[in-house]
């Protein structure tokens, strides 16, 4: 199941050409946004808030070395320990090391996207730790050896039935498709896992450098079993998702907890500063916080697509968007997926090994016109279409296109010599009148005639007529 | 500190075309854009509490005194056929002895209280093997939102497994707890680094636990509570 | 008022129709018309393609053009927004910015110049007919262009005017989208001709040629018994 993301032309065309994934992703991207707007819909200030969260975010990015010092410091003074990763391997192996020292075979891991991104559970299990996955959706891509596919809902793709067997297959249970049955399933396996694991890991949504917290958002409660019974809470975080103020909390929980699933707040939202403190009944004895670069540093200097930095991971962008509808999450072959992912995975995978993700969209805009934060996404993706033509990695057929219809344009005379010598031309053909054969386009849908006359040609024999004396 | 701190720092700073570190550079303040709140407490802010935690499956109720509330925890242990029961060390608990008042009304129940128990890493294990068989936990929360029907508890204040681990959680609340918004909440936190009143964990609680994970169909109880019900006691039932 | 015309190379070479009857609108609402001769493209497909050179080179002889039209009008949203939008992204060149800075302000979509800059709903055309409104993305989300097609469709006598389902989704059209990735457009419209079907309408109209190309290439393949049509053609045709 390695999907890389130079396969998405593959993917999507196999997954878009398969009318049951076209169902479910459409019915769940569509309800979610009506669960948004919804929600939305009850907030007046709405646009205030994003306009309010981009310009903290933008503070958050435009400082980024401050407010990561002064996160480090808050956390160190509370008692945690801070460890800079420059990649994802010194991420992964910092969390091992934590493991042999720890002397834990199993941990625990709610969702983390940042997690998956550095390919924790792969490195931990080459150790020898057992990663248990607690998310019910990661819980069930995991058992399926599959990857998410949405940032949100992991196991969006598969059906009850499909869990059923598998939750069948793997635990010899009897066979049921009712989802509460199997979530009261695991939700029984998994509290095991919880009551003795000695390693917790956690994502983080949010990092407010000014009093060390780290935030997480969630519905089930497994991030908070993570969080609280396991002696050691490990929390991995990319960069970003620093905050200036534990004061600009309150705003970004209304419109993450909005803009991802409609609700006004989630079930539950823990905010971590440290280890347990003297005093306190239980929580860990300590607390790790990985600040994950693995190519942020690079995204941040190119001042055009830094504003991809601002991303709270909502998931939004993923819904509304028509292509990631019509694909679903895998199609993208990497683990952020929509319109952030086509931004994304190129800058942290490299341009050429993502090549056709820029290109992934048909540039509606409803991306950044639902985006929290206001990320000007799809204007980040013409950045990046314009990046791949200045290392000359496009067609060199597309480049010669280009080059003479820029000649073209640019020279009205040759625009209507060109126009007037394809008119003949059909003329001679006998195909006046006639749809043109455009290859990609003609297989599916018809494509218009060349006007007999051009508007610039009416306009030269016409322009008087009509017009008030 | 690992040495791969200085390498993101120069990278981060390079990135943003900084000069050594920016120390001392001035931080652009966003000023606050919060209008005075609302009376805490008042009877429009328990109504929308109320409709809110209920729109989310939580189970709101405004108790008269705490009578009504001993009595209510009566009739729900009943009811429901709960046979143990966890209590929190919470002040709300204490100051009312629901300990001893409970033990006394509900005889057949295995009563468990947090208090008085001690801290060490062992026992928490103990407690969170007891917590996992319980049916019901009784807690006390610091502040309530009225805008989402949402509690916060501190881990300051209670354990942080006892709202997490049995199958339903209680939480006792006062009319005066109830905020308008998470804004007006954060002003009285007193988070300020210097002040370091925060606890070690801030639990925002909204209705059950759910999931929507297998179809978008929505389940609770995935991992937390399957029930959650906040009784705010003097707010005229 | 002069109204210098700007007209894209899509309607110019394949629906001058739509230039046809923009011309005959303007002059009704007592405007004068010219046509700048020079002018081709405004260079989105190779903006949009990432080739911004070329594209810079149109954007200046876009500039150099109309650099002296008092007011620019166009029958497309999407060539609209890449000089009111994307020019300003594209041309970072400081000595430029405040002609450029001008002429966006005085380039207008011709919906959006009808309703909101000349004050005129109704042009007194007669249209007894069922249609519904394809938003074009550019229109709504760039130009923010949502009521003025709308207003002046009500205003037409006869004709009603039937709301689709998701009127804002896009058609799959995106420029070279739709040959770079032929199945997902083609799921993109197969969508959007069940959302219009749905109406029972007898026209399909939008702003943008390059959308009505889309779903009418679509249409016309499956024989579906709906026409597209250019909001400047059913109001010009109909005077």
């Amino acid at each position: 199941m390695n999907r890389t993301p130079s396969q998405f032309k593959i993917l999507a065309s196999e997954n878009v050409a398969d009318p049951r994934l076209r169902r479910t992703f459409h019915s769940a991207t569509h309800h979610a946004l009506g669960q948004r707007a919804q929600s939305v819909q009850l907030v007046p200030e709405w646009e205030d808030l994003r306009e309010r969260a981009h310009r903290i975010k933008e503070e958050a990015i435009e400082h980024l070395d401050l407010h990561l010092e002064r996160l480090e410091a808050s956390v160190i003074q509370r008692g945690g320990r801070v460890f800079w990763a420059r990649d994802a391997s010194e991420a992964a192996g910092y969390v091992v090391d934590l493991c042999r020292r720890l002397g834990a075979s199993t941990v625990v891991k709610s969702k983390s996207m940042a997690a998956e991104e550095i390919g924790l559970t792969d490195a931990l299990e080459a150790s020898g730790v057992e990663p248990v996955e607690t998310d019910l959706g990661e819980f069930i891509i995991q058992l399926a050896g599959e990857t998410p596919s949405h940032i949100i809902a992991p196991a969006l793709h598969m059906t009850r039935q499909q869990i059923g067997g598998l939750f069948q297959e793997k635990f010899g249970i009897p066979y049921t498709d009712v989802p509460s049955e199997l979530c009261a399933f695991a939700r029984q396996r998994l509290r095991q896992e919880f009551l003795s694991a000695r390693l917790g890991i956690s994502g983080v949504n949010f990092a407010a450098a000014d009093t060390g917290t780290i935030v997480v958002v969630e519905n089930e409660g497994n991030a908070r079993l993570c969080t609280s019974l396991p002696r050691v809470h490990l929390a991995i975080m990319g960069l970003e998702k620093v905050i200036p103020r534990f004061s600009d909390l309150p705003l970004f929980l209304r419109l993450l907890a909005r803009s991802s699933t409609g609700q006004r707040q989630t079930s539950y939202v823990s905010m971590i500063s440290g280890p347990r403190r003297e005093g306190e009944w239980d929580g860990p004895e300590e607390f790790h916080l990985i600040l994950l670069d693995n190519g942020r540093s690079d995204i941040l200097a190119d001042p055009r697509v830094r504003r991809s930095l601002y991303c709270i991971r909502c998931g939004a962008c993923l819904n509304t968007c028509p292509i990631y509808q019509r694909v679903g999450g895998h199609s993208y072959g990497s683990v952020y997926s929509g319109p952030i992912g086509a931004v994304l995975t190129p800058l942290f995978q490299g341009l050429e090994a993502a090549q056709d993700l820029p290109y992934a969209s048909s540039l509606c805009g409803s991306c950044s016109n639902i985006c929290p934060v206001k990320i000007d996404l799809h204007h980040q993706l013409l950045w990046l279409r314009e990046k791949l033509v200045a290392r000359g990695s496009t067609p060199w057929r597309e480049r010669l296109a280009m080059t003479l219809y820029a000649a073209g344009m640019k020279d009205p005379a040759l625009y209507r010599m060109g126009s007037a010598l394809l008119r003949l031309l059909l003329k001679v053909a006998g195909k006046s009148g006639r749809s043109l054969a455009i290859p990609g386009w003609s297989s599916t849908r018809d494509f218009p005639a060349l006007a007999e006359t051009s508007f610039k040609q009416w306009w030269k024999e016409n322009r008087n007529q009509g017009e008030e004396p | 500190m690992n040495a791969s701190r200085e390498v993101v720092l120069s990278r981060i700073r390079r990135a943003l075309l900084r000069p050594g570190t920016g120390h001392g550079r001035e931080q652009r303040s966003l000023g606050k854009a919060r209008s005075t709140p609302e009376h805490t407490g008042s009877a429009h802010l328990l109504e929308q509490f109320q409709e809110e935690s209920a729109r989310v499956g939580g189970e709101p109720r405004l108790c008269a005194d705490f009578e009504e509330a001993v009595e209510g925890i009566q009739n729900l242990v009943a009811a429901a056929g709960y046979r143990r029961v966890a209590l929190s060390d919470h002040a709300i608990c204490r100051r009312h002895r629901l300990a001893l008042r409970l033990a006394e009304l509900l005889p057949d129940v295995n009563l468990w209280s947090e208090e008085g128990e001690a801290h060490s890493p062992g026992s928490r294990r103990r407690n969170a093997a007891q917590l996992a068989q319980a049916d019901l936990s009784i807690t006390g929360a610091e502040f309530l939102l009225a805008e989402s029907g949402t509690v916060l508890l501190t881990s300051s204040t209670s354990s942080r497994q006892i709202s997490l681990l049995p199958t339903a959680h209680l939480v006792l609340a006062t009319p005066d707890q109830v905020y308008p918004d998470l804004a007006a909440i954060f002003e009285q936190l007193g988070t300020a680094p210097e002040e370091g009143r925060l606890p070690a964990a801030l639990t925002m609680i909204t209705g059950p636990s759910r999931t929507a994970d297998i179809e978008k169909v929505l389940i609770k109880g995935a991992h937390g509570p399957v029930r959650q019900l906040t009784w705010i006691i003097g707010g005229e039932a | 008022m002069t109204v210098s015309l700007f007209i894209p190379c899509l309607v110019d070479q394949f629906f001058p129709s739509v230039g046809i009857n923009l011309v005959k609108i303007l002059r009704k609402v007592g405007v004068s018309v010219d046509y700048p001769s020079g002018q081709t493209c405004c260079g989105q497909p190779a903006f949009n393609s990432g080739y911004h050179e070329e594209a810079t080179q149109l954007a200046r002889r876009f500039l150099e053009v109309f650099g002296k039209a008092e007011t620019i009008v166009s029958p497309s949203g999407s060539c609209t927004s890449m000089v009111k939008v994307f020019y300003p992204e594209l041309l970072q060149d400081p000595g430029l910015s405040r002609e450029l800075q001008e002429i966006t302000g005085r380039t207008h979509e011709f919906s959006d110049f009808l309703v909101n800059v000349m004050g005129i709903k109704d042009l007194g055309a007669t249209f007894p007919h069922r249609v519904t409104y394809h938003d074009a993305c550019h229109l709504l989300r760039e130009l923010r262009v949502h009521r003025a097609p709308r207003e002046l469709i009500r205003h037409v006598r006869g004709i009603e005017l039937v709301e689709m389902e998701d009127s804002d989704a896009c058609c799959g059209f995106g420029g070279t989208f739709s040959v770079k990735f032929p199945d997902i457009s083609t799921a993109m419209v197969q969508d959007k001709g069940t959302a219009i079907l749905e109406t029972e309408a007898e026209y399909v109209v939008a702003n943008d040629s390059s959308c009505l190309m889309q779903i009418g290439g679509y249409l016309s393949r499956r024989d579906l018994p709906i026409k597209p049509l250019h909001l400047a053609d059913l109001l010009g045709e109909n005077l």
